[in-house]
């Protein structure tokens, strides 16, 4: 044994060398106090070899220095403890060299021989602090970003080639690949290699000159081995275990949420140790004293130690130096902490900045549901860490709704507690107080969306004290609207809608939604379900709404998909398409009107989409037994295509391309499409050959022919005017106006005097021939006149103001001539005219028309919600002129049109 | 291995009798000379290859600037939103402003490069008569003291910096408060609006600069 011993000796002299290592002589013998700087060489040792590890599994760059370090930290077999031995070995490491540096000065170790050992150590400690500043950015997560960011724009402030160095530290002008490649060779590579140079110079040294002892006469000289190496090594091992107590403690190093360069993390702050900088920098109005001549002043006088403590008042300065800068450093430290305390903001971006980064654990180890109805495994990383919570509509739903809606909308729950985050009700609360602030009128103008389409949020429309509240209709113009008004008749206290079909109702186009919080019960109630669909097709759309094949387009929005993905899609990326609002809408803006022409959209397809998924609860949930994937652009894109899908017959027809067409032509087509989407929901426009424009679902008197004899003589036939043509599916059927006709002009009425029956027709027919040239339709010109000079127009004028009729006369009820009675009956006046029919179109509620006894016909003429109405006056003269079958190639005025 | 010392491990036994080395002549200083020179070009020449490389970003920067626009401003038009995403009643919104990102090799479309806040500036009469184009007002979101982004305070109006508590007015401007100390060194960094293309397109174009932070002028980047 001894011969091997020997031989090895003899070949290295290895043997001496440890002597030379162990044998060194300590006046006084060995101190827990000479253990600091072999704990830091132990630091330094075990971050090198830590950080071989970490290097066999990190990636820099910034599409994977996050993703890496998540691998090694949540996925890799002890990888946690190995990045947390790491990172709390960094923090330790300060700590004990901070102690080291005290002892320095304090023990005067400083003074000569010893003052370029000292400054070997200064040097150390910047190399060390630079190890501690590139390591902290290598993560690339939110907190070292923003951190690192702002320490390396105060570089620019170097004078001369601060902007150069700053680039060069980047590796460009901004973040990205090269400034983690960079941040990595150095805390890698130069750092270190420089730390085993000046640590080997250090070490000699110390040899050189030896320990500065505490020499207490009559304690024994000894050899460093083996008491100090033992002291040592005990103060090593409290190291060690304060560092894997730290790793246990805290379960690893903190992984923050990672880089978004888009999205300032506010809550950023330097390391701890740091952080007595970032506060000096709040009382330097330059930066250039803050961040560069107060740390340089004081590296200066730290360096020029040595010198200044030649003297003994020298080396009392020192320490009252070092003294009075711990002091300092922890004062500012601890005011930095202090101030973040209890600010509001930083709590909040930090309370945030947790969520996204748990967010982004939960969302890499996501499972979706394979179509066999298992779960598949994990999805990992298939973008960019970040990229799954720019995708993710839990993250980014609050965050677009409160940029993008929040300005009109509410987002709040049954609590009112509201639901986005970075709004505080606190706000609200003092806006309230400062009175009625713009902002206040702002904040909720529309609906309030918690629980959009949701059983309890229809149930609120369909609840005659809610609809006009503010949490739905209450601030916007459809307060006055048609939709509140039925509510209030129908479905108020003293109304008698049966309250389970009420309730089958909501249920029925709260399914519609298919919301996902909602589907058990859905399942459950199924009978329910159905029972209300078949209500809405024969309340809703039989009045204004569409739903499925029943009703219509163009007086609300269309009940069919309600509340689903893709309607809500199309209604928040346009809402004045046919489908939903038309001009009716009330300010609510196109958010993402043109497909084709994505950069003039407000907000994104994309983003839209996210803001609807998080509406809807749609995004990945872990405990979900059935997990879903958030949309993604391309599946955003198709739901607004599909909910903008036309019926044919409403979509636009210009003609053939290349067709010439002349005016008359041109505009019959307009009159045509105008004709198709706001009358043919009801009216249809259909010739006795079976031609023209059937109605989506007639509801309403055919048009064709308007005020003509031909036309008249079906409205005041007994047979006629209960049909489908006249007033069979309108309110009026079976009303005034056939009870009259019945009472004169039936031969029930008349028995058996044929005669009284057969002077009362052909009197009807003078009042057809005197009412219908009221309407001087182009087509009767020659008609009207000859039955001026016959005296037939006269006697027809007469028969309508005093016919005597058995019904009795037409101006028992309309007005006629200055006789007759005004409201719930038309002006038979000018009846048929241009200016008559752009006043029924424009308001049918009006006292010349229909007042208070108008069956559903909207105003087109009123200002609607978006303040202009549906129809333009010209629009309705057009309409009017084409109903009568005027040459439309002539130009006509618009005014005086709207004297009726 | 042969090896005749094995057996006889011993220290005098490495000595070999040499002739000892004659002191320094001329001639050696010129050896040593030329020695120290070619050490020197040897040690240099690894980090002279690296230097170029190392110095890349600085060196690359004039080939690649594009300079902004031929009037020779700094910056770059780009496309923020529509009017019709700006409150009307004055509140700044922040936007991200979207252009394609270099990142070394990889070359990113529409990417986030930077934020600005806009705010439509409202009078003390009412609301702009109509057909007239509003004003919008343009600041980079980028805090002028050390670079982080200010955030906009409801509450009092005001733009906040989250990192040292450097505050703005709406327009900009530093405020200054006894008990607050304000460390920006200047205001916040105002940007170009296109004005014509608010009247005609109801577009909100911004000349985007980012500027130094922590200094007194604005420089920009």
């Amino acid at each position: 044994m001894s011969r091997i011993l020997n031989w090895v000796e003899h070949r290295t002299g290895l043997r001496a060398l440890a002597h030379e290592a162990l044998y060194e002589n300590i006046p006084s013998g060995a101190r827990f106090r000479y253990v600091t700087g072999s704990m830091l060489v132990f630091a330094f040792v075990t971050q090198v070899v830590t950080g071989l590890f970490l290097w066999m599994a990190y990636s820099p760059s910034s599409q994977t220095a996050w993703e890496s370090v998540y691998y090694i930290q949540y996925q890799m077999a002890g990888g946690w403890l190995l990045r947390g031995v790491h990172h709390f070995m960094a923090q330790v490491m300060i700590v004990v060299m901070g102690l080291h540096l005290l002892q320095v000065i304090v023990d005067g170790a400083y003074r000569a021989p010893r003052e370029v050992n000292y400054w070997l150590g200064i040097v150390l400690m910047q190399l060390v602090l630079g190890l501690g500043l590139t390591g902290y950015l290598l993560p690339w997560d939110q907190k070292g970003y923003w951190a690192t960011n702002v320490a390396t724009n105060l570089m620019t402030l170097v004078p001369l080639v601060g902007q150069e160095l700053q680039k060069v530290a980047l590796g460009g002008g901004e973040y990205g690949h090269h400034t983690l490649t960079r941040f990595f060779a150095m805390h890698a590579g130069v750092l270190p290699a420089l730390v085993v140079v000046f640590l080997g110079a250090h070490v000699a040294l110390f040899r050189r000159h030896g320990i500065t002892a505490k020499v207490t006469p009559g304690r024994p000289d000894q050899y460093f081995w083996p008491k100090q190496v033992l002291y040592d090594g005990i103060g090593c091992l409290v190291m060690l275990i304060v560092v894997v107590g730290l790793v246990m403690y805290f379960n690893g190093a903190e992984l923050g949420a990672p880089a978004d360069p888009s999205k300032q993390y506010s809550a950023a702050r330097p390391e701890w140790y740091f952080l007595f900088l970032f506060q000096l920098l709040k009382y330097f109005e330059s930066e250039f004293v803050g961040a560069i001549v107060v740390p340089g002043v004081i590296m200066g006088i730290l360096t020029l130690a040595p010198i200044i403590g030649y003297s003994k008042w020298g080396h009392r300065f020192n320490v009252a130096f070092v003294l009075l800068l711990l002091v300092g450093a922890g004062t500012l430290t601890g005011l930095a902490i202090h101030e973040d305390w209890d600010k509001k903001e930083f709590i909040a971006a930090k309370h945030e900045a947790e969520q996204e980064a748990d967010r982004v654990k939960e969302l890499i180890v996501r499972r979706e549901m394979r179509p066999d109805g298992e779960l598949s495994s994990p999805l990992m990383i298939q973008d960019t860490a970040v990229e799954l919570l720019r995708s993710d509509p839990l993250t980014q739903g609050p965050l677009l709704f409160e940029k993008h809606c929040s300005s009109c909308h509410a987002y709040r729950d049954a609590a009112g507690k509201t639901a986005i985050t970075t709004r505080e009700p606190a706000e609200e609360e003092s806006e309230e107080e400062s009175g009625e602030s713009k902002k206040q009128q702002q904040s909720v103008s529309a609906p309030n969306l918690y629980g959009f389409a949701s059983r309890e949020w229809i149930a609120g429309v369909l609840d005659a004290d809610q609809i006009a509240s503010p949490d739905y209709f209450g601030k916007t113009a459809h307060r006055d609207g048609r939709m509140v008004a039925w509510v209030k008749k129908h479905l108020g206290s003293d109304a008698d809608f049966p309250k389970e079909d009420r309730e089958a109702i909501i249920a029925a186009l709260s399914a519609q939604a298919q919301l996902r919080s909602q589907a058990e019960d859905e399942e459950k109630d199924q009978e329910k379900i159905a029972k209300g669909v078949a209500l809405i097709q024969g309340t809703c759309a039989t009045y204004c709404h569409k739903f499925g094949d029943a009703g219509q387009w163009g007086l609300a929005p269309d009940l069919t998909g309600y509340g689903s993905y893709e309607w809500m899609l199309g209604l928040i990326s346009d809402p004045t398409h046919a489908r939903f609002y038309r001009s009716e809408n009330d300010r609510m803006p196109s958010f993402a009107k043109h497909l084709d022409q994505p950069a003039t959209n407000t907000v994104s397809v994309r983003e839209l989409s996210l803001i609807v998924d998080w509406i809807r609860g749609d995004y990945y949930q872990p405990h979900d037994k059935r997990p879903v994937m958030p949309h993604d652009a391309d599946e955003a894109q198709r739901a607004v295509e599909l909910a903008r899908v036309m019926p044919s017959d409403l979509q636009s027809s210009d003609g053939v391309i290349g067709e010439k067409l002349s005016t008359a032509q041109q505009q019959t087509l307009k009159a045509e499409r105008l004709f198709r989407l706001n009358c043919a929901p009801c009216h249809s426009h259909v010739a006795p050959t079976g031609r023209g424009i059937a109605a989506l679902k007639p509801s309403a008197p055919n048009l064709y022919g308007f005020a003509s004899r031909d036309w008249l003589k079906g409205l005041m036939d007994v047979n006629r005017i209960n049909s489908p043509e006249y007033f069979g599916n309108t309110s009026h059927a079976d009303g005034e106006m056939a009870d009259f006709l019945n009472s004169s002009f039936s031969p029930d009425s008349f028995e058996d005097d044929e005669e009284g029956l057969k002077e009362a027709l052909a009197l009807r027919e003078k009042v057809i021939v005197a009412l219908s040239a009221e309407a001087q339709l182009p087509s009767q010109t020659e008609a009207d006149a000859k039955a001026k000079q016959d005296g037939v127009l006269e006697e027809g004028q007469e028969a309508i103001s005093g016919a005597g009729f058995n019904g009795g006369d037409c101006t028992d009820c309309h007005n006629y001539r200055d006789s007759g009675l005004s409201g719930g009956y038309p002006d038979l006046d000018g009846y048929g005219s241009r200016e008559w029919i752009v006043g029924m179109i424009a308001d049918p509620d009006n006292e010349h028309y229909y007042e208070g006894a108008n069956d559903r016909m909207p105003a087109f003429g009123a200002a609607s919600a978006s303040g202009k109405p549906m129809l333009s006056q010209e629009e309705m003269l057009l309409l009017a002129r084409w109903l009568r079958g005027e040459d439309l190639g002539v130009e006509v005025e618009p005014a005086a049109a709207d004297d009726q | 291995m042969a090896d005749p010392h094995s057996s006889t491990p011993s220290k005098k036994s490495e000595q070999q009798p040499s002739t000892s080395p004659a002191g320094p002549g001329r001639r050696d200083v010129l050896t040593a000379a030329t020695a120290t020179v070619v050490g020197l070009v040897l040690a240099l020449f690894p980090f002279a290859a690296g230097a170029m490389v190392f110095l890349d970003p600085v060196l690359r920067r004039k080939e690649e600037t594009p300079g902004g626009d031929s009037d020779g401003a700094p910056g770059k038009w780009l496309r923020i939103t529509n009017l019709s995403a700006i409150p009307s009643d004055g509140t700044p919104v922040q936007f991200a402003v979207i252009d394609d990102l270099k990142n070394a090799w990889n070359l990113q479309p529409n990417q986030p490069i930077g934020a600005v806040y806009l705010r439509r500036i409202v009078g003390e009469t009412e609301s702009t008569p109509d057909g007239a184009a509003p004003e919008i007002e343009a600041f980079n979101a980028i805090c002028p003291h050390a670079g982080c982004f200010v955030a906009y305070q409801g509450d009092s109006e005001t733009y906040l910096c989250p990192c040292h508590n450097s505050s703005f007015a709406l327009d900009g401007e530093k405020i200054d408060k006894p008990g607050a100390f304000n460390p920006s060194p200047r205001p916040m960094d105002r940007l170009t609006v296109d004005e014509t293309r608010v009247a005609e397109d109801n577009e909100v174009w911004v000349r985007f600069v980012n500027y130094y932070p922590g200094q007194h002028e604005q420089v920009p980047k």
